[in-house]
């Protein structure tokens, strides 16, 4: 308890008390007080009356008792006042009179706001006796009684007038004594007073307070000069601290800006490695293909062959780290919508079907048909490079992909019966190109960035990723990703299926760069389209078969777009023809607008049977073409 | 008829009178005055109601005056050397009063008289009507200013009832409740001689009204009249009268009393 408070407790605690005991013994007393004078006063009424009123009960001079009654009713607090015979008749004046029977039981009572005061009217006894008089005289009661009722309403006035008069007086009290006590008592505490507001500014940070010295005992003095002291000497520490952090500060602003420069040109980098590389990585792709139809010979396919699969991989590694990139860069945006996930994963499994196949593995789905909220395209690469990661590192038994409620979640989950990861190593798993040494080196594959992409897609999306692995029996990864609340709205999109076999109908390519033109263009002839090329939007205004579908780059001379061509197409021909944009940029704004655009998009380098399937799927899904042979 | 004042017992008391002189046909002349506008005339007989209307008709000297509504003193008094007046006495005749207590208290054998200055001298008579109605009567004198309630409580010693006989000492008309309140203390009921008494807290009272006092002069002037005499006769005392009980005095003392015309007709058989 504060001092200020035991001080003000200790002064007005004893004087509250006395206050309160005297005011309730004063008015106790003087209620009592009251009480008796009521009653001297009504019993004395009426025993006047009653003796006045002898004369006019006994000859029954009704105006002499009407005369005394009305005397009577002028004194003051007398409410009503009454005559009454032993037969009931009654003579009354004042207030109504209430029931008195029976009257000899009644000296005094209370009634509401009236006390009444009762009294007989009888003859002295005689002391001799009358042998004249005596017949009827010895058990008679009294001749009349009379009855005054007095206001109580004095009392309860004069009640209140002392309540109110000793909280009055209390309050006064109440009011000098805090004086007293605020003037005398904590004049000798201030000096502890100041010094414990002074503590407390120091510890709220305010160092340097100082108090004045103004205690009078030198114990006190010195407590205060101590405290000053103190108090001045955080000051300094503080300033001293102060200029050691802004070195400091500095030091670290300068390392910030290095580091910032550093990847301003990382990014510069891989700016001009996505612009540059890209384009002729594609072109390579693409003659590849070509070449496996034109190069004849087992020697030739084999070599064709390892070439491609050379290809392949420095196309996965390039995606890859650039992937990584962007997603440390933070140009990804997720666009969150339904995805139907039993679908997803039907297709995911049906993609790596062969190579499970080739392994001896079987791959299973188990999901039931529900739509969860998820980006389309960063959901499917999560699950498919845990796919890939889970493929890699089985080699007897199999891969599920399993998706069950949870918790209001569809926790997608990846199986394996792998080699599993060590506890050492689940920690660091996510690393980029970090492999666990678990593993025999013969299998190692990949590049080790497959799991560091799933991890930064997982946070991106805010999808929580989980790691159960026991070494020698397996791993299991598990996402949950938010289901969607009201799925029956969605209708079923476009069947995707890879189709097989040859390709029929008429395609346009618009691309700025002859060299993907040409390889393209000789690409479809081979799957059996017919093609048509055109490096500008002008020239696909001059063509004149309709297309049955378009392949467009995104990118053109002159600031064109395949975004441009494909709305010209469309203006064309009908908004039936499906258009395919493939696009090397990978900036933002681009990606954005491409995907809000609604136009199926191949991103560059573009794999072969990517481009392949897309484009199956788009000529089946569409219908019978007038011009298509 | 001479009136002391118009209107009041007075006027009553002159009705009756006319009304009863009617009653027979005869060949009546009857004047009515009041004392301011009063002259001498040919009349008879002047009867004079009230005391000063006695005394204004006895300044007529030489006309027979018969005097109504005056008690037997205050005629005495006002009417000595008078051969031609008369009076019908407005009071009772004390042997009558005394009766009349015996019967309506029986087993009386005293009854108490305060005497004041007026009444002082009814004592002789007061001990003949003590022998004739065989109640033994004893008097105090209340002089002006003496203690009335010491004088009643000794009085009281020796008697069993009171008889109020007419004296403005001891009956003041301020005093009049403490009087009865003290009588009721002591326990004494009291015979009155008025009807205003009675009413006023005395238990019973004998006396005659002024109807009763008109009525009856008028037939004693008839009488007079009747033959060649026509001398009205000595003063009397008055033949008809009244008996008033106050009940609740009666019931507030305890005493039970028989009817008034009970009591009348044995007064009468007594007579």
């Amino acid at each position: 308890m504060k001092i200020r408070t035991r001080a003000f407790l200790l002064g007005l605690f004893p004087t509250l008390l006395v206050a309160a005991v005297l005011t309730a013994f004063h008015l106790f007393s003087r209620l009592n007080e009251l009480d008796a004078k009521i009653s001297q006063q009504g019993i004395a009424m009426a025993r006047h009356l009653a003796s006045a009123s002898e004369y006019g009960v006994i000859s029954g001079n009704r105006g002499a008792l009407e005369n005394l009654l009305d005397q009577a009713l002028n004194e003051p607090g007398v409410k009503s006042v009454a005559v009454v015979w032993p037969d009931r008749k009654q003579l009354a004046r004042g207030e109504p009179i209430v029931q008195l029977q029976p009257l000899y039981q009644l000296g005094q009572k209370e009634i509401g706001e009236r006390a009444w005061f009762i009294y007989p009217v009888q003859l002295p006894q005689l002391n001799e006796s009358d042998p004249f008089l005596e017949a009827g005289t010895a058990e008679r009661g009294p001749l009349a009684w009379v009855a005054v009722s007095l206001d109580l309403q004095q009392k309860q006035a004069i009640a209140r007038q002392l309540l109110l008069a000793s909280i009055g007086i209390t309050l006064l009290g109440v009011a000098l004594a805090s004086l007293l006590i605020h003037r005398l008592a904590l004049t000798g505490l201030k000096p502890l007073l100041d010094i414990i507001a002074t503590v407390k500014r120091i510890s709220s940070g305010s160092f340097g307070s100082s108090m004045e010295v103004t205690a009078h005992s030198p114990e006190l003095r010195e407590l205060q000069a101590s405290v000053n002291l103190m108090s001045e000497s955080l000051r300094s520490y503080q300033q001293d601290m102060e200029a050691k952090i802004g070195l400091v500060i500095a030091e670290l602003e300068n390392k910030r800006q290095e580091a910032e420069q550093a990847n301003l040109a990382k990014s510069r980098f891989l700016a001009a490695a996505s612009h540059d590389l890209r384009q002729p990585m594609h072109a390579i792709g693409l003659y590849v293909e070509c070449l496996k139809l034109q190069v004849g010979g087992e020697k030739a396919e084999d070599t064709l062959s390892k070439l491609d699969r050379a290809v392949a991989s420095m196309v996965e590694l390039f995606n890859a780290i650039l992937d990584v990139t962007k997603l440390d860069a933070g140009v990804v945006q997720p666009l969150v919508v339904p995805v139907r996930v039993r679908r997803l994963l039907h297709q995911l499994a049906e993609e790596f079907a062969a190579e499970a196949e080739r392994k001896g593995l079987s791959l299973r789905v188990r999901a039931p048909d529900v739509w969860v909220e998820s980006d389309a395209i960063l959901l499917e690469r999560i699950i498919r490079n845990l796919l890939t990661n889970a493929l890699r590192n089985t080699v007897e038994g199999g891969v599920l992909l399993s998706a069950r409620p949870r918790r209001g979640r569809l926790r997608l989950q990846v199986w394996d019966t792998g080699s599993g990861i060590a506890p050492e190593h689940q920690a660091r798993i996510f690393d980029e190109f970090y492999q666990a040494s678990a593993q025999p080196a013969q299998t190692r594959q990949g590049l080790g960035l497959g799991l560091a992409i799933v991890r930064r897609l997982a946070r991106l999306l805010g999808h929580p990723l989980q790691l159960h692995s026991r070494p020698g029996r397996g791993t299991v990864f598990a996402l949950d990703v938010p289901v969607l609340a009201n799925p029956s709205c969605m209708i079923d999109d476009a069947v995707n299926q890879a189709p097989g076999g040859t390709l029929s109908g008429n395609a346009l390519i618009v691309d700025d760069d002859p060299v993907i033109l040409n390889a393209v263009g000789h690409l479809l002839r081979q799957w059996g389209m017919k093609v048509q090329a055109s490096s500008s939007l002008d020239q696909v205004m001059q063509i004149g078969d309709a297309p049955d579908v378009v392949l467009a780059d995104y990118q053109l001379l002159n600031g064109e777009t395949g975004l441009m061509v494909a709305h010209a197409v469309r203006q064309r021909w009908g908004a039936h023809v499906p258009v395919v944009l493939i696009t090397g940029d990978t900036r933002r704004e681009t990606i954005q607008a491409l995907r809000e655009s609604g136009f199926p998009v191949l991103h560059k380098p573009v794999r072969v049977h990517q481009l392949r399937a897309t484009l199956g799927r788009l000529l089946q899904a569409q219908p019978a073409s007038p011009v298509g042979s | 008829m001479l009136l002391s004042e118009p209107g009041g017992i007075y006027q009553t008391a002159a009705e009756s009178l006319t009304r009863e002189l009617r009653r027979h046909p005869a060949d009546w002349k009857i004047t009515t005055s009041a004392l301011d506008g009063y002259a001498a005339d040919d009349s008879d007989l002047i009867v004079a109601i009230g005391t000063r209307a006695l005394e204004k008709a006895l300044e007529q000297s030489g006309k027979p005056v018969l005097s109504l509504l005056v008690p037997r003193q205050t005629y005495e008094r006002l009417a000595a050397g008078h051969v031609l007046a008369s009076a019908l006495y407005l009071d009772q005749p004390l042997s009558r009063q005394l009766q009349l207590l015996a019967l309506a208290l029986p087993g009386l054998k005293n009854a108490g008289v305060p005497l004041g200055p007026t009444s002082a001298g009814m004592q002789a008579v007061l001990r003949s009507a003590a022998k004739e109605s065989g109640v033994q009567v004893s008097s105090a004198m209340i002089d002006d200013g003496a203690d009335l309630y010491a004088a009643l409580t000794g009085l009281a010693e020796n008697s069993q009832a009171f008889l109020l006989l007419p004296d403005p000492v001891v009956m003041r008309p301020g005093t009049l409740r403490e009087f009865f309140l003290h009588t009721y203390r002591l326990r004494k009921p009291v015979l009155a001689y008025s009807a205003p008494l009675v009413r006023s807290g005395a238990l019973l009272g004998i006396y005659t009204t002024p109807a009763q006092q008109g009525e009856e002069a008028a037939n004693w002037i008839r009488e007079s009249r009747g033959g060649n005499e026509s001398r009205l006769g000595p003063p009397r005392y008055p033949r008809l009268f009244t008996i008033g009980v106050n009940r609740t005095v009666a019931r507030s003392l305890g005493i039970v009393l028989p009817s008034e015309d009970v009591l009348f007709r044995k007064l009468e058989a007594v007579k």
